[in-house]
């Protein structure tokens, strides 16, 4: 007897962490593994014309078809064999185990051209596999096996052991729109009143191309999954603001500042005008969706921090959030907006969204090479999983540490 | 627990220890090195002028010069040394040295690598636990405090005996040590009233014999370098004061210091001349390596004294060890010639030394270990030699260390070390730091605390020939005192009250303090960027603390409340303990 899936995931509707697309529960599909059933059938496989179409995929696979997605095993009509391949009943992709039955977070990644979004994400996922999964006691795992040998072959191998910083990544336009998110199952145990329980995340990583912020056309292009996502991590480069761009350590690299570069303000004002058209948010209202405002390279102006700020500081330990660091780190953000001249990135935050926070960052601790590779002296992220943890604990994936806060 | 130093002279055994463990030798004593027969038989530890056939006048020449028993005596060379320990130790227990039987040994400029093994194994067979060996030169430096961290000097160590003088010129670059040049002369052939002139003019020679540094410092050693006269006539020849403290002792309270050291590396950089018999090429020490027991044929790597003139202190020609590849290891379980093995005591000579491999950085306070590298290479055993690393750099990042540094495409391991803190109370420890685990942990952090750190790091890279370069060191000065405050609002809107407290890490004084309210959004940088609303009279504040101090905070809106320190004589670092609980609403 196939288990059902827990009821009170019925009504609420999902989002593919593939094509972010929304569906009811019960609309989840399924595909024929292509197995000869106990009657002896077989269906035949080919190319899914779906999947083709949406992901370019043109691997032979077996027929997908419509049942109770509430389920988590289904009868195939054609073959009657019983088939566990649960599949979004729009892009057709293999859904996560599990899928439905667990949290499922969708978070999207955009920024600025150049602002270090792949780079940013690979060293993240890196720490939150070797480093924050031990302070947190959780684990990460891709959730497919695309998305395992993706991440291992085209951003983990190439940056931490070729040393390669990668290339830009397609944007929208180029790939025809057809755009690969990474998916991870983030597992942790979570206390509950008596004793502590497993608890499973879907975490869905969409990594836009800078290009497709650069007028509100591409950035249309990307609205499905940025109005679909239930957190946005928002990279600014400041090194495309004037006001810091000047006071960059010599020999940093500086972003391109011409034709195809727009600015953070730009950028930031049509991810906000993009979310704001979305059914989903109010005309009258914040946006609801917490929005992490990152700052990335911030090694490259930490002679400009003064020896007290929290930037300056030791990452915070312990296995839940911090939010008096990270409203410490928000402030000194702030500060250093206005510093920047950028007050205007704050102003647009602050009245638009109901959930944010400023972060900094320094993915790689370093300057790339100018022959675009890792830093001679290895990677040394500083803070890359502030952002994260932060869009965890308020979409109640983890717990908060709010001991350093005021009350 | 009590460690013995003991320097075994050519007529004189000395030991040193401390009364208190860890802390500097302070109690010593020395007995003849001599071997004595009374009209039964019976062996006594004596005065060299026993005019008994069979006497030993000093037991070190016997392994000095190849560890042939003296003919005629019932004792081997191996056990006459032993005896004097023995005699040597058991006094210095009824002296109060406690039930000690750990020792650490100085080697003489003359022991070469069978000799170090024998006196070893002699002070072994008298229930002794050598916790290690150094060469005399470098105790006398030991001794002096001629190393540490940041001493970047060229010494001369001029060790006078009655019969003879042993002059080595160090070149001494933080904890690496390289033996630059030895000599023995003899100088007994010389009146007393000519010896100083005689010693000064040797020590010249010897100084200018290493013609690529000057010599900076002159250590004097020996009982006979107690003279002034010797200590000016050096001042008259070479210009440099020569220090003498405690010379009779210095190798003896040198090797006690050693026990405690930590890491020093040694490396032999005299030239390879043609009369070297056993050419070692560097030498890794670790005082922390010494508890388990070596083997019986587990002699001490160290660089045989060549340029010795004296004749008595020679002994036949061996042959030099092959310079091809080591054998396989079952060819040298039973090789031609005994091989000297490198002893557990000591970290083995590099070139044979293979990379710890470790999941993960350790910070445990232990030596380098001795494993076998599982992955380093599929075809065999790989060779690994240590190296400086290019671009150290460390920052402080509240109470940790962070380094960095570029890794060389080869280098699967590093070695950090570490001094956290100055004087007596400064800790000291090593780690090994796989590349995976710097990968993946982002650098190298350790917990420092709010203390000045001194680091090195050598990476170990494929290879048998040491580096002529000390490892790469950074300093890491103490923060700026510092004081955190901290605010906190109480009361209702009618009325409230602002109460800063203010935590000093040290003893220091308070400056006057200016609270500053600035309006808006933004926390303000300087004090411009508000209006003065209070200020806070200066004092003396006592570590960790708090004084507080509280106003009428009354019809201010939204904005934050910040202190500036006004300027004083001595300043501070003033930082919040948290940012935006300097906001007020």
């Amino acid at each position: 007897m196939p288990k059902a899936l827990n009821p009170r995931f019925g009504s609420r509707p999902l989002t593919c962490p593939y094509c972010y697309e929304r569906f009811p529960v019960r609309a989840i599909s399924f595909r024929c593994n292509g197995r000869m059933s106990r009657t002896g059938n077989q269906c035949a496989l080919r190319v899914d014309p779906v999947r083709e179409a949406r992901m370019d995929d043109r691997r032979q696979l077996g027929p997908v078809f419509a049942a109770d997605g509430r389920k988590k095993t289904a009868q195939c009509p054609g073959c009657a064999g019983e088939t566990r391949y649960r599949v979004c009943p729009v892009c057709h992709s293999k859904l996560p185990t599990d899928f439905g039955l667990v949290n499922d977070l969708l978070i999207a990644m955009v920024g600025s051209k150049e602002s270090g979004k792949t780079v940013y994400m690979t060293v993240l996922v890196h720490e939150i596999m070797h480093r924050m999964g031990a302070q947190l006691d959780a684990a990460i795992m891709a959730a497919d096996d695309d998305t395992s040998s993706r991440y291992s072959s085209a951003y983990e191998k190439l940056l931490y052991t070729d040393r390669q910083m990668p290339a830009s990544t397609d944007s929208a336009e180029v790939s025809g729109n057809r755009v690969a998110p990474l998916v991870f199952r983030f597992s942790m145990n979570r206390p509950r009143l008596l004793g502590s329980a497993p608890m499973h995340t879907v975490l869905s990583f969409f990594d836009a191309a800078g290009e497709d912020l650069n007028s509100q056309d591409s950035v249309d292009l990307n609205g499905r999954y940025l109005g679909n996502a239930d957190g946005i991590i928002v990279l600014l480069d400041p090194l495309q603001l004037s006001g810091a761009r000047r006071d960059a350590t010599p020999g940093s690299p500086l972003p391109g500042s011409g034709p195809g570069h727009d600015t953070p303000e730009n950028v930031l004002v049509r991810i906000t005008d993009l979310l704001r058209a979305s059914p989903r948010v109010s005309s009258r209202r914040s946006i609801d969706t917490p929005l992490a405002v990152v700052f990335p390279k911030i090694d490259t102006l930490a002679h400009t921090i003064g020896a007290g700020s929290p930037l300056m500081a030791a990452q915070p330990g312990g296995s839940r959030f911090d939010v008096g660091d990270s409203l410490d780190v928000h402030v000194e953000m702030m500060r250093l907006l206005k510093q920047w001249s950028a007050e205007q990135i704050d102003q647009i935050v602050a009245k638009n969204y109901s959930r944010h926070r400023f972060f900094g960052v320094s993915a790689l601790g370093g300057n790339p090479t100018s022959d675009m590779r890792a830093p001679v002296d290895g990677i040394r992220p500083y803070r890359v999983t502030d952002p994260f943890l932060w869009l965890l604990s308020e979409l109640g994936a983890i717990g908060k540490d709010s001991s350093g806060q005021r009350s | 627990m009590t460690v013995y130093g003991i320097d075994l002279g050519l007529t004189s055994g000395r030991i040193a220890w401390s009364a208190v463990p860890g802390a500097p030798a302070d109690r010593a004593l020395v007995v003849p090195a001599g071997l004595a027969f009374a009209p039964d038989g019976a062996v006594r530890v004596g005065a060299a002028d026993d005019q008994h056939p069979r006497a030993v006048p000093g037991v070190r020449a016997l392994l000095a010069q190849g560890g042939a028993p003296r003919p005629g005596s019932p004792l081997s060379a191996e056990a006459s040394v032993g005896t004097v320990l023995a005699e040597l130790t058991e006094r210095a227990r009824a002296e109060g040295g406690g039930t000690a039987v750990e020792a650490v040994l100085a080697v003489p400029g003359d022991f070469d690598v069978a000799a170090t093994a024998a006196l070893r194994r002699a002070a072994e067979s008298v229930g002794l636990t050598v916790r290690g060996t150094v060469p005399a030169a470098l105790a006398v430096c030991l001794h002096y405090g001629a190393v540490d961290w940041g001493v970047d000097r060229n010494i001369l160590v001029c060790d006078l005996g009655a019969t003879r003088l042993e002059l080595t010129v160090l070149a001494v670059r933080s904890l690496s040590v390289e033996i630059l040049h030895s000599a023995i002369s003899r100088i007994d052939d010389v009146e007393a009233a000519d010896r100083a002139a005689r010693v000064a003019g040797l020590v010249a020679e010897a100084a200018r014999s290493v013609a690529t540094v000057d010599v900076e410092d002159v250590l004097l050693a020996g009982a006979a370098a107690a003279d002034a006269a010797v200590s000016r006539a050096i001042v008259e020849a070479i210009g440099v004061a020569a220090r003498c403290t405690e010379p009779d002792f210095a190798v003896a309270k040198g090797c006690v210091r050693f026990a405690d050291f930590g890491y020093v590396r040694v490396k032999d950089g005299r030239g390879e001349g043609p009369e070297r018999r056993t050419p070692r090429s560097t030498v890794a020490r670790h005082a922390f390596q010494a508890a388990s027991t070596p083997p019986d044929d587990d002699p001490e790597p160290r660089a045989r004294v060549v340029d010795d003139p004296d004749p008595r202190v020679r002994r036949p020609e061996r042959p030099a060890p092959a310079p091809t590849p080591p054998a396989p290891a079952e060819e040298r379980q039973v090789p031609p010639v005994r091989e000297p093995r490198p002893s557990p005591s000591v970290v083995p000579p590099i070139p044979a030394m293979r990379p710890p491999m470790r999941s993960a950085v350790d910070a445990k306070v232990q030596p380098p270990p001795i494993v076998e590298g599982p992955d380093i290479a599929a075809d065999g055993p790989t060779a690994y030699a240590p190296r400086p690393v290019v671009g150290l750099a460390v920052i402080r990042r509240t109470g940790s260390a962070v380094l960095s540094w570029q890794w060389p495409p080869d280098g699967p391991e590093a070695r950090v070390h570490w001094r956290i803190g100055t004087g007596s109370n400064a800790e000291t420890g090593t780690a090994s730091v796989s590349r995976h685990a710097y990968d993946n942990q982002g650098g190298f952090s350790l917990e420092i605390g709010p203390r000045p750190a001194e680091f090195t790091v050598e990476v170990l890279v494929p290879g048998s020939a040491p580096s002529a370069q000390p490892p790469s060191s950074a300093v890491l000065p103490a923060p700026p005192t510092a004081v955190r405050y901290d605010l906190t609002l109480v009361g209702g809107r009618r009325k409230r009250m602002a109460r800063f407290s203010f935590t000093g890490d040290v003893d220091c004084i308070l400056p006057d303090i200016v609270v500053v309210y600035a309006s808006g959004r933004y926390l303000p940088s300087a004090r411009h960027e508000g209006r003065e609303i209070h200020r806070v009279p200066g004092g003396p504040l006592q570590r960790n603390q708090p004084f507080e101090t509280e106003f009428s905070f009354v019809g201010f809106g939204p904005g934050w409340l910040v202190c500036f320190p006004e300027e004083s004589a001595v300043p501070i670092a003033l930082h919040p303990v948290s940012l935006h609980r300097l906001r007020v609403v």
